[in-house]
Parts: structure tokens; sequence; C-alpha cells
């Protein structure tokens, strides 16, 4: 559990919300593709967490695994909508990213565990914590991801 | 952490350098959801009202569909084609044979003895009013009066009149409704000898078993039975 966390679980729910709505925008946004679901994604976890926020010993976690959760579920809704494979970026966008596109065919749980990794800045017991996994599961999921991405981006 | 680590950290950071940096007030996030969510209450207890009427709206079209009790009106076409039949004494007493659906009107005095059969189908064959007959079809006693309650589907129906049981004569007026024909009431006009009343009734027995055999084979066959006359 990281300082800030500490801090924020003695804090109140405004406070919360104030110091990790855009951190959440941000992570939600890595995890699904739109602005408007990452928005969604992230407005739930705190709605869910503001009706139970008395009884949560960590908000601020409970709030990550939230929104990580949310991001999965709204990657697999949207895969069984389309029963196709997410359509490649446009490569003459001028914010097209090799490596984020390579990120983005990630399966639903990997792209989760890089984001939480490489934009969250976790440790593998962060992770392991916020999606409920046993540590080693996490580090060779990880390394999965890893490969894969190497793989694509060299 | 390695190039390859620092190619993926900028990777992410310059996606996430794009996500939206507005915060809004979460009160209005809150009233959002609750609208919504009363929204879809009010939606599934609209659908759940729409489904019990279908279900109901169903039921009501199955029981139209089935036998009726005797004296209900039909929303559904008889079982027979063929022209109503009524026959019987005018004012005397006597045999009245009649198929289709009977309307009993009589004078508050006059007694109106007989048998009638409701034979539906799937309902079990029930005698409305009875008197007792003797071997050539006469009242052996005034047991039974027959009135408005005891209309209904008759596949055939022997009234006796029973004139001879009370006074005035009774001024008994038979309505046979058939399909979609305007109802037409009949006043019976001839009387009707216990032989050519046993034809008619051998002729509907035969009618009757006819339709009983092309329900079962219907049956037999997986199709739905014909939508049958009655009450």
């Amino acid at each position: 559990m990281t300082s800030s966390e500490t801090t924020a679980m003695r804090a109140t729910f405004d406070e919360l919300y104030r110091n990790k709505y855009r951190p959440m925008v941000r992570l939600a946004y890595v995890l699904v593709d739109t602005t408007e679901d990452a928005e969604q994604v992230v407005q739930d976890a705190f709605v869910a967490v503001y009706k139970r926020f008395d009884s949560i010993d960590n908000p601020a976690g409970y709030l990550r695994t939230c929104v990580v959760n949310g991001g999965r579920k709204m990657l697999r809704r949207r895969r069984v909508v389309r029963r196709t494979p997410d359509a490649p970026a446009d490569p003459t966008d001028l914010t097209f990213n090799h490596a984020f596109d390579a990120i983005r065919r990630l399966p639903a749980d990997q792209r989760a565990l890089v984001a939480l990794r490489y934009e969250q800045q976790l440790t593998d017991a962060e992770i392991a914590a916020t999606l409920s996994m046993p540590i080693g599961t996490v580090k060779s999921r990880l390394h999965r991801a890893i490969s894969t991405l190497r793989k694509e981006i060299s | 952490m390695n190039d390859f680590d620092d190619i993926i950290s900028g990777a992410v950071a310059g996606r996430a350098e794009h996500a939206p940096t507005n915060v809004p007030d979460f009160g209005d996030i809150l009233a959002t959801r609750q609208e919504r969510l009363r929204r879809r209450t009010v939606l599934a207890a609209g659908g759940l009202v729409v489904a019990g009427l279908a279900g109901i709206g169903l039921f009501a079209s199955a029981a139209d569909e089935s036998p009726g009790v005797a004296g209900e009106p039909s929303t559904t076409p008889p079982r027979f084609d063929e022209a109503p039949q009524t026959t019987g004494p005018s004012g005397d007493s006597g045999i009245w044979y009649c198929v289709g659906r009977v309307t009993f009107t009589t004078t508050p005095t006059t007694t109106v003895a007989g048998t009638g059969r409701d034979t539906r189908p799937n309902e079990p064959t029930t005698t409305t009013s009875t008197v007792p007959l003797d071997s050539a079809g006469e009242p052996v006693t005034p047991t039974t009066l027959l009135n408005e309650s005891d209309s209904g589907y008759y596949e055939h129906c022997r009234l006796v009149g029973a004139d001879e049981f009370s006074t005035p004569a009774p001024t008994t007026t038979v309505t046979v409704v058939e399909g979609t024909a305007p109802p037409m009431t009949t006043t019976i006009v001839a009387s009707l000898s216990p032989e050519e009343a046993a034809r008619l009734e051998a002729e509907a027995e035969a009618r009757r078993a006819a339709a009983q055999e092309e329900a079962r084979r219907l049956a037999e066959e997986g199709t739905a039975p014909p939508t049958t006359g009655g009450g």
C-alpha cells in the first residue's frame, strides 16, 4: 500500500474524489479506448465506492480495483458485441503510437497488467492485490505480455 | 528499467496524456445514475405490466376458444356449417328438435320441460334439464323447468312442450345462432314424430362422431384441432 493510499484511506470521500478522479481516468483511458468509456468506468467506480465508503478499509485500493474490473468488463462486452478483434488504429493518425497499438491488441487481462505496471507504476504485489490474483500469476502474465509486446514492436 | 520498459512506459504515458482532465461534480454523477436507475425501474415495471397484460390476453383468448358454459355467448364459429335446424310443435306438447345455440325464452307462466344435451367438445356431456321420457319420447312427469338460464349450445335438444301441465299454453321461442349469421329466432312450427327425432338424432350422432374422429386425427398429426363451436 502506498503512502498516498494510506492518506486517502483516512480522507473523506470528497478528498478521495478530488485526488483520484484524474489518475483513475488516465488508468481507465489506457484500459479502454474512448474518453466516454473511460469516464463512465471511473464514475461507476466512484459510485460503488461512495455506497460502501464507511465499510471499506482501503477506499483507494478498492477504487482502483473497481476501475480495472470495469475496464476489463467493458473490453469483454465490446468484444462480445463485435465478435471480431479490435480494429487496428489508423497509422496516419498523428497520435498513432506503434507501441500502444501493440498494447491495445493484448488480451484484456494482460492489458490491465501493463496499465497497472506502466501507468500506475505499481509493484507486482500491489498489482496482485488489485487484481486479486497470486503474485506468481502476476509475474508470469506480465512476462508473457512483455514478451508479446517485444515481439510485436521489434 | 531497461530500454524496452522505457518504450512501453512512454507509450502508455503518451496515451494517458490524452485522457480527459475535467472533474465533474460528483453530485451530478450521482443524480445521473439515480435518474438512469429510476428510468430502468420504470421500464422494467412497464415491461412487467405489458407482459402480464399479454399473458392475460392470451389466457382470455384461449378461454374463448375452449368450450364455454351453456348460456354464455360464443365468439367463435360453431363446428357445424349446415343451417340450423329447428322443428317441433307449436304451442302444443310434443318433441322439439333443434341443433345450434338455443335461447329459451319463456313467459313467466310457461312451463317447458325437456332434455338437452350439451355436447361441446372437451366438455362432459351434461343434461341441462331433463324430464323422464317414455319409450315414445313423451314426458312421464313434468319435473324440470327450462328457462333462460338453460340457454346454450346444443348439438341436439329435445324439448317437450309442457302446456299439458300448465296454462296458458307455452309461447316458447327458440333462438338459434349459427356462426356469424345474425341471430335467428325460430318459433317451433311443427311437431316431430319419434321416428323423425330418432333419425335426426342419429344424424347428429354421426356428425359428432365424425367431428371427434377428425379432431383425433388432427391431434395425432400434431395439428391443432379446429376451433370448435360452442358457447
